[in-house]
């Protein structure tokens, strides 16, 4: 094996790494795996200018972390794909290597149009940042910032600035000169509205306005009081309560040193999602009965098929709970809804193309569950509106809900977790042991 | 740590609570869940093993109204009280804003519950926060065992024990009868909102 061989080797291991998780490793390996290759292709500038985005991508990512933009996490294997074919196979000139790495030029220009689009109304350079009260050192939590959709207008910034210089060196420059040094070093600029509150303990002070909105949430009035005859804690089934029994649990610390990767690899047969594929774009142009019930049935079938397929069974799951809802309250959020559709579908379609070398879905899945909460929460505050201008519109639905959802959730998720689980855990105790 | 985004005129606040394993974390919310549920409207989500113990953690949204116009979101998370899961307890607590110490009245449990708030302490400091800074109430717990004669640490104990130096407010309570499960609650939604007075004005 030449050492080009073996450069291109470490450069595919460090974006696989980063397409399992995103770590300031695996930012770093990418980093060491692009500087030999720059040598080992001088002169050849259209590979050249794969390696520099890489590297670009590389620096946005590490910026970004769980924020960068999905398409910048798959953007960079597609470049890469595309660098290898160029460097290995032999059959392409001069021209073909031209135009397959134009392509990847245009993604990446697209990506970059993306990731401007939020900065216009607030690219003001003079714009002072947003009064930023947390501690620098407090980090962000990571369940929030799966939680957290806000946009993080810095690190497009970030990218765009170095998109900048990568696309002057392009033109002009030799490649090497696109230094991920060129990051910005100014305080990041937050964007419009956003501002992150580190509380602290006020013991002598008094929230008026806080208290009287807990005393009204937590009053008594109007409730149904059949608590009494109830232990909450002893309940077997938890009205409103997704609870899930995942069985026996390994010990944290045997599980640290213990894990059998082989164990909770997925099952190596390609799964055919194509049909979902089709049904939820038909569903996204109109959304009709007959469609709901084919993507309910198609889910159904894939779930008969791969019992054992963890991993795919939870985003089925999810995408079958949405379905369910358009079934059900199609009026309710129907935009929101077709969306969140298609981008369960993407994560699905995503996970199961990059499943089979990885083990971490750990992420993909977090990310899936912080779209659903997301998507959940603007529906019950959608319900909640609902309420206001037609009460008895809202009870009904509302009705059906309680009827339904702990029912079907609950003999869907047991079954799944179950297995789940324990791959979760490994995966956790990874991120964590990285951390 | 707190988010308040002012466009969208919304405040995401995350309390946790902590304690030792079998203390009634899950309970408190269970009950925060049920009683409150046709208020709530979202749901809680638990993972548990066979026997009944939180493997990762509970989260419940809870959505309590508007302050000025913005939308205050609590989100409720439980830790794994078992001592073998310290490293679930330390992601969970990553972000979080205030924190309830559900501690355990009876007296086989005093030496867990002194282990599990210095373990609290030590897990707060890796995400740089300190414990006598951040918005903190305890709740001792499972006070309805006095009736059935199991010998209980009395709240004077309980307080020499965990509350000497941190001086923060305590309820003495039934997670399982609801016995200041609410008021708890309350408390460190209250301590937490102060933080957020300035901007939400």
């Amino acid at each position: 094996m030449s050492s080009g061989d073996e450069a291109i080797k470490d450069l595919k291991a460090a974006i696989l790494a980063i397409e399992w998780e995103i770590n300031d490793d695996a930012i770093l390996s990418l980093m060491n795996a692009i500087e030999p290759l720059k040598k080992e292709l001088a002169g050849k500038k259209p590979l050249l200018v794969c390696l520099q985005v890489m590297g670009t991508l590389g620096q946005y990512i590490k910026k970004a972390k769980q924020r960068a933009h999905p398409d910048a996490i798959q953007l960079l294997p597609s470049v890469f794909a595309a660098l290898e074919k160029a460097v290995t196979g032999d059959a392409l000139d001069e021209k073909e290597i031209v135009a397959l790495v134009r392509v990847e030029v245009d993604k990446y220009n697209h990506l970059k149009n993306e990731l401007a689009k939020p900065r216009k109304s607030a690219a003001k350079p003079s714009a002072p940042p947003q009064d930023v009260t947390a501690g620098a050192g407090g980090g962000g939590s990571t369940i929030r910032n799966l939680m957290d959709q806000k946009e993080d207008r810095a690190v497009d910034g970030a990218f765009n600035a170095l998109f900048d210089e990568m696309v002057s060196g392009d033109n002009s420059q030799p490649p090497s000169k696109a230094a991920p040094s060129a990051m910005p070093s100014s305080t990041p600029v937050k964007g419009e509205g956003d501002k992150e509150v580190v509380p602290d303990r006020h013991d002598e002070e008094v929230f008026q306005e806080a208290d009287d909105l807990l005393d009204d949430f937590f009053s008594d009035d109007g409730l149904d009081l059949s608590l009494g005859d109830e232990e909450p804690g002893q309940q077997e089934e938890a009205g409103g309560t997704v609870e899930v029994d995942v069985g026996q649990i390994k010990d944290e610390k045997v599980e640290e040193t213990v894990v059998d990767v082989a164990s909770v690899e997925e099952a190596g047969e390609e799964v055919d999602v194509s049909k979902i594929e089709r049904i939820v774009k038909a569903i996204n142009e109109d959304v009709s009965d007959s469609l709901l019930a084919e993507l309910a049935e198609e889910i159904k079938a894939l779930q008969g098929k791969y019992p054992d397929h963890s991993s795919m069974l939870l985003f089925l799951q999810s995408i079958a709970s949405v379905g369910r809802h358009l079934q059900s309250n199609k009026e309710c959020e129907l935009e929101l809804s077709c969306e969140i559709l298609q981008k369960m579908y993407d994560r699905l379609s995503h996970a199961l193309f990059t499943m089979k070398p990885q083990q971490h879905l750990l992420a993909a899945h977090l990310d899936m569950m912080q779209d659903y909460i997301n998507w959940h929460e603007k529906i019950v505050s959608a319900m909640q509106k609902t309420v206001v201008e037609a009460p008895s519109v809202y009870d009904e639905m509302a009705l059906k809900k309680t009827e339904k959802l702990p029912e079907e959730i609950r003999s869907e998720v047991v079954e799944i977790v179950r297995q789940e689980v324990d791959s979760l855990r490994t995966e956790l105790l990874e991120l964590i042991t990285q951390n | 740590m707190g988010f308040i985004n002012v466009k969208k005129k919304e405040v995401q606040i995350k309390i946790v609570y902590y304690g030792p394993g079998r203390g009634g974390k899950t309970t408190n919310l269970d009950y925060i869940n049920k009683k409150y549920k046709q208020r709530i409207k979202t749901e809680m989500v638990s993972i548990k093993t066979h026997g009944d113990r939180t493997l990762f953690f509970d989260f419940l949204p809870v959505d309590i109204g508007k302050i000025h116009g913005f939308d205050i979101k609590i989100q409720l998370y439980t830790v794994p009280g078992q001592v073998k899961y310290n490293a679930t307890r330390k992601l969970v607590l990553k972000g979080v804003d205030g924190l309830v110490f559900v501690a355990d009245l009876q007296k086989e449990r005093q030496e867990s519950n002194i282990k599990s708030l210095e373990q609290m302490k030590e897990n707060l400091l890796t995400h740089n926060k300190d414990i006598s800074k951040i918005p903190l109430v305890l709740q001792y717990n499972k006070i309805d065992l006095k009736k059935e004669g199991i010998p209980l640490l009395s709240v004077e104990e309980m307080e020499q024990d965990l509350n000497q130096e941190l001086k923060v407010p305590s309820f003495v309570g039934s997670a399982i009868t609801g016995e200041n499960v609410v008021e708890t609650l309350k408390k460190i939604i209250s301590m937490t909102l102060i933080s957020f007075r300035k901007e939400l004005q």
